[in-house]
């Protein structure tokens, strides 16, 4: 909050400013207090936007429509004169930031916080539709999330259900992508009555429970179009909700529950939410915003979490308050000023007086919805769960933020996400990018800050980032990629098998080429290796297999980038009848290998870069804790590179507390040299890591695996120079 | 830029020394289960047992019992060595001739031309080898070399790499032959640290300006020594091509000349 300006009154109708939360171009939104003490927001409309006539009468509109709302989980309307030369509507406070906020920072949140979520909301719809009146605009912008439950806001298009009176300027009202198809098709304002609040409602669960939109994204066009025509992606969506919410999501809106039936459907809405609600971290962003709002010391005990103690809870607001890493303006700013959810300034790194806690930012930049989506995925998931047990711990001596930005795989996208992360002064490090590109699109806009960017999947050849010198910036916690044909390498030399028979597949450029070189030099078993040649152009692996068992291969690997090419290669080696040990590299173990090679993938070797946690004693415990956090069933495997990600958290952790006890005043720089220094090597869940790991001939190979298909699947047989000496 | 080259000998020598660990039995191999080891360690570098924790990429120096003594040792030990087609990458070609005829020296004349000399008598043996990548899809012709020279001693070795660098600041612009001139060269030797795997490193940087060519390209030298040998690749860009793009490659085939050296004549420091 920053304080008052010169030019601000101190009062307004009654009410006492006490601050500005934030400011946009209609006007100034204040922290006041009510005559009777209680803590509004209040919106100041300046006088030359009083004077537009739409702007006025939706104003209007809203202050009419909040008359008639009453129920507990909406922000109540305390007073407004929409008639004044300035305007302004005063709500009640609520420092909680939105859910599509909650959700871009936390991801997907659990079940049994959506169900309480859920079961309030629906019942804030049904108030308001026995009052008569639509929402209209149901999306996870327009709800806030309180410590004791939620709030809807935002009753600017709410309407009497069934008028009549749409004019050519909202001839589609509400959010594509959160709204009704029957409001979608402009039908007619008749037909937009409760049941289409009920669908959104649905389409809000869905994203809650999933983290993403069920009608997807893009264009307003395309939204609209799979929302009346196609059915709504609910993958990943808890079994036990999926009927209610598909319910909701019916096209034809006679065939959707009314608001009492999903109210009931998903459990008690009376009273606050269970103390423990809302899951871990969000309590503290809450109170967060709470603490920095207040002028401290906090006087009013209702934002402490029931749940902790209470001197618990004010150190952690003490703390927290002179932090503030997170947007300043939270989610109920953002609507009063018409801004959209969490794109507000960052707030000011820690180190004030007497502020032995802070927060600090870690970007994650990342393809969520691209080519690499899976991988980008996974990432999110292992660096979410880090963040969240980190800041569960009580003796933690900061709060991690994690700013998600999805950069769909391309490079432009990530060098804008790392601009955008760069305002943000209490930004520590980027992870996540999936392909060489994005993360040298981000560590190139990062570079000039020496904010640390850490790569789990990319590889990235050493000089190709700009401005390297002297410093590093850029990490990979990953073996480098000319390595990959050690594991399979390795294991041919364990059991004395020394007549390597190498397809190398053109197509793969210098990639194949080098590692090829590689394995001549230093031959497997110190036997031979025959290097037998496919075209860039050919399909056709039959002569060169022919050629390749013709010097009666003890071993036969596959260098090459392509999953569908070693899966051709696996096929004619079936064909022509080789049974030996046959394996490749990590580019090629994608799951279009097992789909086009069949039952010729069976039994093939790879070496990785990434390891299964299930194989690893020391990750069990995380392994257990990402299946909980991401609802996979125990025989579900947990995704490649989940567990790296969350030891790339953990040493940057271990960076930071250096760099904070550097006092530095950008921590990003800090924390790359203390990657490069004090903190060059990492003991992770996972296995150990090296910073430089590339520039030693000892830890060039760490964390390498090997794998096997075994009935159709990759099975991960550990680190490999255990895993080699299996039969 | 010399850091770039700097750190991509680096990786390069590593990822080499790294593969090379993998020939090698894991400590403890062989004699828990009575069997006999399985590998057999054929080089010095690849028969690292159990590979030092703070083991780096330079694990090799050269083994004074191992050095040639005679012209024709020294000449057998630098064929085996010098880059070909195989050490460049898989575009890459053999010129003919391809390799230079014996005991030949240019030296760099008053003029800043390259005219024949005769060998000093420093000199056991030197050779270049010269490769191409050929013209094909509008994309001219790159034309690149190799030198190993094996000196008698490490200080001649020293002496040369002093002269090289010399030859940049006297000459910044020079004839190389009839049509074909550098110009704007620059010369930088990288700063030294643990994680080296070379005992020197010289880069220059220029135009390389071809009669054949409408524009300048570049042109870049890189030069390496190890003891007393030293390894020289070279590179004259050619229409369609970066300097970014290709001197991967450069690193590379002077990485695998040092690794040759390593495994013929190497011994564990």
């Amino acid at each position: 909050m920053q304080p008052l300006k010169k030019a601000d009154p101190s009062s307004i109708a009654g009410y006492r400013l006490l601050g500005r939360l934030g400011a946009g171009g209609m006007g100034v939104v204040y922290l006041a207090r009510s005559a009777g003490g209680a803590l509004a927001a209040l919106k100041l409309i300046r006088a030359e936007h009083a004077t537009d006539p739409g702007f006025r009468e939706r104003f209007r509109r809203e202050a009419r429509a909040a008359e008639r709302i009453t129920g507990r989980w909406v922000v109540r309307v305390l007073g407004a004169d929409p008639e004044a030369r300035e305007p302004w509507l005063a709500t009640e406070y609520v420092p909680g930031p939105s859910l599509a906020e909650a959700v871009a920072l936390h991801g997907a949140l659990p079940e049994p916080t959506v169900r309480a979520l859920g079961a309030r909301l629906a019942d804030a719809l049904a108030d308001m539709h026995t009052a008569g009146l639509v929402h209209r605009d149901v999306k996870p912008g327009n709800v806030l999330l309180a410590l004791d439950g939620p709030r809807l806001i935002d009753f600017g298009i709410a309407r009497t259900a069934g008028a009549t009176a749409l004019t050519a300027t909202d001839a589609m009202i509400g959010t594509p992508g959160f709204l009704a198809p029957e409001q979608a098709r402009v039908a007619g304002a008749g037909e937009v009555g409760p049941a289409s609040d009920v669908f959104s409602l649905g389409c809000v669960l869905a994203y809650a429970l999933t983290g993403r939109r069920p009608f997807g994204t893009g264009g307003v066009a395309s939204v609209v179009y799979r929302t009346v025509h196609e059915e709504p992606d609910l993958d990943g969506l808890p079994g036990p909700l999926l009927p209610l919410v598909e319910a909701c999501l019916a096209k034809d809106a006679a065939d959707r529950p009314g608001t009492v039936e999903v109210r009931d459907a998903l459990g008690p809405h009376e009273g606050p939410a269970a103390g423990d609600w809302l899951p871990t971290g969000l309590p503290a962003l809450i109170a967060q915003r709470s603490s920095r709002v207040l002028d401290l010391p906090v006087a009013d005990p209702t934002v402490l979490n029931p749940g902790e103690t209470q001197g618990t809870s004010r150190r952690r607001l003490l703390v927290l308050g002179a932090a503030g890493a997170v947007a300043g303006t939270g989610g109920l700013t953002a609507w009063l000023l018409g801004r959209d959810q969490g794109t507000g300034p960052g707030g000011g790194t820690g180190g004030g007086t007497g502020a032995p806690k802070a927060a600090y930012t870690l970007g994650v930049l990342t393809d969520l919805s691209g080519p690499g989506k899976a991988d980008g995925r996974a990432q999110e998931r292992g660096l979410r769960l880090a963040a969240e047990t980190f800041n569960a711990r009580a003796d933690r001596p900061f709060d991690l933020i994690l700013k998600v930005t999805d950069d769909g795989g391309a490079p432009e996208r990530a060098a804008a996400g790392a601009r955008t992360l760069l305002r943000d002064p209490a930004l520590v490090a980027v992870l996540g990018p999936t392909t060489t590109e994005t993360a040298v699109g981000a560590a190139n806009a990062l570079v000039d800050a020496r904010v640390p960017v850490l790569g789990v999947v990319p590889s990235v050849a050493d000089g190709v980032i700009r401005g390297q010198t002297p410093a590093r910036t850029y990490f990979e916690v990953r073996p480098y990629p000319d390595v990959m044909s050690a594991p399979f390498g390795r294991y041919l030399t364990e059991h004395g098998l020394g007549r390597t028979a190498v397809i190398e597949d053109r197509a793969a450029g210098t990639y194949s080429w080098l590692a090829a070189r590689n394995l001549k030099d230093s031959p497997p078993a110190g036997g031979t290796v025959t290097v037998h040649r496919v075209a860039a152009d050919s399909e056709d692996f039959g002569p060169a297999v022919r050629a390749a068992l013709a010097t009666s291969p003890t071993g036969v690997m596959y260098l090459g980038k392509s999953p569908r090419r070693a899966a051709l290669c696996a096929k004619a080696l079936l064909r022509q009848g080789y049974e030996g040990p046959r394996g490749s590299v990590e580019p090629a173990l994608q799951p279009e290998f097992l789909t086009v090679a069949g039952a010729a993938a069976e039994g093939w070797y790879f070496g990785a870069g990434y390891t299964d946690p299930d194989t690893v004693p020391a990750a069990k415990e995380f392994a257990a804790a990402y299946r909980r956090r991401w609802r996979l069933a125990v025989t579900d495997p947990v995704d490649r590179f989940a567990v790296e990600s969350y030891d790339a958290v953990y040493w940057t952790v271990q960076a930071l507390r250096t760099a904070v006890e550097r006092n530095a005043k950008y921590p990003g720089a800090a924390m790359s040299y203390a990657f490069m220094e004090e903190h060059k090597t990492y003991q992770g869940v996972a296995r150990s890591y090296h910073s430089r790991a590339s520039q030693n001939s000892t830890t060039v190979l760490q964390g390498l695996t090997l794998w096997r298909i075994t009935s159709g699947k990759p099975r991960c047989l550990g680190p490999y120079t255990e895993a080699a000496k299996r039969d | 830029m010399r850091d770039t080259y700097g750190r991509a000998l680096r990786t390069g020598a590593v990822v080499a020394a790294g593969m090379a660990l993998l020939a090698a039995c894991s400590p403890g191999d062989g004699g828990g289960d009575g069997k006999p080891p399985r590998s057999t360690p054929s080089t010095s570098a690849s028969g690292t047992p159990t590979p030092s924790p703070t083991a780096s990429g330079r694990v090799v120096t050269l083994d004074p019992k191992k050095a040639p003594r005679t012209a024709a040792e020294a000449k057998r030990l630098a064929l085996a060595v010098v880059a070909g087609p195989d050490a460049w990458g898989p575009e890459y070609v053999e010129r003919s001739p391809f390799l230079s005829a014996p005991g030949s020296w240019p030296v760099l004349d008053e003029q800043c031309t390259w005219e024949a000399g005769s060998l000093p008598g420093s000199v056991l043996y030197s050779v270049t080898s010269y490769s191409e990548i050929p013209a094909a899809g509008g994309k001219g012709v790159v034309r690149v070399a190799a030198t190993v020279t094996i000196h008698r001693t490490g200080s001649d070795a020293g002496w040369e790499m002093a002269e090289t660098l010399e030859e940049a600041l006297r000459c910044t612009d020079q004839r190389l032959s009839e049509g074909e001139r550098i110009s704007g060269l620059t010369s930088v030797s990288p700063p030294y640290d643990e994680h080296s795997t070379t005992d020197d490193l010289i880069v220059e940087r220029g135009s390389y300006l071809n009669d054949a060519f409408e524009k300048p390209q570049f042109y870049t030298w890189f030069q390496t020594r190890i003891g007393q040998v030293s390894f020289a690749t070279v590179i004259k860009g050619a229409p369609g091509y970066t300097e970014a793009n290709i001197t991967d490659a450069q690193v590379r085939a002077n990485v695998i000349m040092q690794d040759r050296v390593k495994k013929q004549w190497g011994a564990q420091s």
